[in-house]
């Protein structure tokens, strides 16, 4: 047991000669690997490109979870019916009234951010897992809804979506230049990002706010957040109306990349991978939303990768059992989720962090 | 008249199934403070077990699950959730989202994801007729066994040592533990109950719609509105909540057919109703909490 003496905790032995990293060069850092990550769907095969685009546009539904669950520390099992909500309104207002991404990728948030509000009678309360039983009814009632209301959503069949027109220009539509080729993922992929860094700025500045600070203090005691004056009741329903908002914008640009959206799609299973997305980034962490949201899109994919390397595993779903990539992708994310709780609460942001610690901390005994 | 005591028959036959399911919910619930999103999957895999060895016998079927539900349980109780003590809400709700998640591939995976036989075994198919009323078998079996098995709970809760034991856990944890109650022990208990009630609701929620699918999730599910609408915490609230879900489900399907599956969310729009009134249920009692 001697290895516990010589293991001094984290930052404890910073006085070490190591140069300290500046603003300067540490801002530069991110830059390039911001601009490295933008990049891959250039380089990347067609799966991948779509890959990307999914796990942006889930992305933005994971930072509204991150608002609720990590910020204000409230649990929504409803989040995919908030998803669907902007979804539809996008399709309403953009296939059905010919309006422009400008009108409806807005309003889809705001629709659904005011839908989420629909939690305000509930949120004044009840609390905890009473809560989170509400957003379950919210869910089931919605998908009832998305089925019955078939003027909008198509019926079970579901009904094809509104395409993204910038300045007369089919998002989707490929665009050749010269040499040069930007299919039409690459390019939706470039939107998805530029609505994500616009979320993920709007939430970093949200947990800084008043609010923001409301947030934190009713997510690690309400009752005492309570008695300090901080209006309980209007914190939790701001945090779901915020987070239902995020979901809308999600939603829409979901619809729109699939062309087309199937009321079976917004199922418990969707709001448990949400919830998965920002478990497994670590929750509180926004950076992890992000990572998360990207780990989960992509798990399908990896695993149709192993199928082509180890035998058994049959690339088509079958309905009669055996084991397929689909259903090895569910297990495999499940078994993330429940790993990532027992054994690194703070998920991919905290795993990252300890190795940049003890990187550093090796640089340093060499130095 | 005749149709509506018959859909009132089914209503309470299925009520009784919400009733065990939403016991496995609250035994878990009050020893360990988990919310075991987990146990609609528990009662889905007894349920295929069962049907998977109806072919060697029935009996053999529900011991067979029983002994690997009750370790299911225990083990899931042992190796994770026991870690996640004292942890946020979201921990323990995801933690057992998670496992559901991976219970549902595991399925599957072995038995794919179509309807499978049901789990009816001696049970039959065929009808009692009481006067003009046809009660199905499956339906009196149901309610006589879920009756034998919640005075056999309320028997072992209020006359035997354990029970006590298990009471005073529930009630007051530090003070249990300083009366020399083994936590461990208690819990590992609570599980393996729930772990049995699990097969009792899967062999009948097997049983009576017939079919063993993996949509037994999302029914088994419904047992929340029923916790929900009777008050988490006591016998009482468990079964009064399974009821009204039961009959409201099958009355609904019986009368509203006309509005698709409009039954499906009445359990869920009855529980949004009840929360707004009595947000702890109707059976529940508010909690003074200590700042």
């Amino acid at each position: 047991m001697a290895s516990v003496v010589n293991a001094p905790p984290g930052e404890g032995v910073v006085a070490g000669p190591g140069p300290a990293r500046s603003g300067w060069t540490s801002r530069a850092a991110h830059i390039i690997v911001i601009v490295a990550l933008l990049a891959v769907p250039l380089v990347s095969t067609p799966q991948w490109q779509a890959i990307a685009v999914f796990a942006a546009v889930s992305a933005i539904a994971a930072l509204g979870l991150h608002v609720l669950t990590g910020l204000a520390g409230q649990v929504s099992l409803g989040h995919s019916a908030f998803v669907a909500a902007g979804g539809y309104t996008a399709i309403w207002l953009g296939a059905d009234k010919g309006l422009p991404i400008w009108v409806w990728l807005p309003t889809a948030g705001l629709v659904s951010a005011a839908v989420g509000l629909l939690v305000v009678p509930f949120a004044a309360r009840l609390r905890g897992l009473y809560l989170a039983v509400v957003t379950l009814a919210v869910l089931f009632v919605a998908e009832y809804l998305w089925d019955l209301w078939d003027g909008v959503t198509g019926g079970s069949k579901g009904r094809a979506a509104q395409p993204v027109v910038l300045f007369g220009h089919d998002l989707l539509d490929d665009v050749i230049a010269g040499p040069f080729m930007l299919t039409g993922d690459q390019q939706f992929f470039y939107l998805a990002c530029a609505v994500l860094a616009v979320a993920a700025i709007a939430a970093r500045n949200l947990s800084r706010t008043r609010t923001g600070r409301g947030f934190a203090a009713i997510r690690d005691r309400d009752l005492t957040a309570g008695v300090v004056g901080v209006p309980v009741a209007r914190m939790k329903s701001a945090a779901f109306a915020v987070a239902a908002g995020y979901a809308g914008i999600a939603g829409a640009l979901l619809v729109s990349y699939q062309t087309y959206a199937i009321p079976d799609q917004w199922d418990l299973m969707l709001s448990v991978e949400y919830l998965a997305m920002i478990i497994i980034g670590g929750v509180g962490s926004l950076r992890g939303a992000i990572a998360g949201a990207v780990f989960v899109t992509a798990i399908p994919q990896v695993v149709t990768l192993i199928a082509k390397v180890v035998p058994g595993i049959s690339t088509t779903p079958s309905a009669g059992g055996g084991v397929s990539v689909d259903v090895l992708a569910n297990c495999l994310y499940g078994l993330a989720v429940v790993a990532v709780l027992v054994f690194e609460p703070r998920g991919v942001a905290g795993i990252s962090e300890r190795v940049v610690a003890a990187v550093r901390r090796k640089g340093r005994s060499h130095a | 008249m005749d149709n509506f005591l018959q859909l009132t028959f089914q209503g309470m036959a299925l009520g009784c199934v919400y009733a065990l399911i939403g016991l496995g919910f609250v035994m878990v619930f009050k020893s360990s403070g988990v919310f075991n999103f987990a146990h609609p999957v528990f009662v889905m895999i007894s349920a295929y077990i069962v049907a998977a060895l109806v072919p060697h016998g029935f009996g053999w079927g529900v011991l067979v699950a029983l002994v690997c539900m009750a370790a299911l349980a225990i083990v899931c109780e042992k190796i994770i959730l026991r870690r996640l003590a004292g942890r946020s809400l979201y921990v323990v709700i995801m933690a057992t989202l998670g496992l559901s998640v991976m219970g549902q591939a595991v399925v599957a995976m072995a038995w794919g994801v179509n309807p499978r036989g049901s789990t009816e075994g001696p049970m039959g198919r065929g009808v009692l007729r009481v006067g003009g009323v046809a009660l199905p078998w499956t339906g009196v079996w149901i309610i006589t066994v879920s009756l034998v098995l919640l005075a056999v709970l309320y028997l072992f809760f209020q006359r035997t040592r354990y029970g006590l034991a298990l009471r005073a856990a529930a009630d007051h944890h530090e003070a249990a533990l300083a009366q020399g109650i083994n936590m461990r022990w208690v819990q590992t208990i609570s599980w393996g109950i729930a772990g049995v009630l699990a097969v009792a609701a899967g062999v009948f929620l097997g049983a009576f719609p017939r079919r063993v699918s993996p949509d037994m999730v999302d029914t088994a599910l419904g047992a929340l509105p029923a916790l929900v609408i009777g008050g988490f915490g006591s016998l009482a609230g468990a079964v009064v909540g399974g009821m009204s879900v039961g009959l409201l489900l099958v009355l609904g399907s019986g009368y509203l057919a006309e509005y698709g599956g409009v039954h499906v969310v009445l359990p869920y729009v009855a529980m949004l109703l009840v929360l707004t009134l009595r947000p702890s249920g109707l059976f529940g009692h508010h909690e003074a909490e200590r700042i």
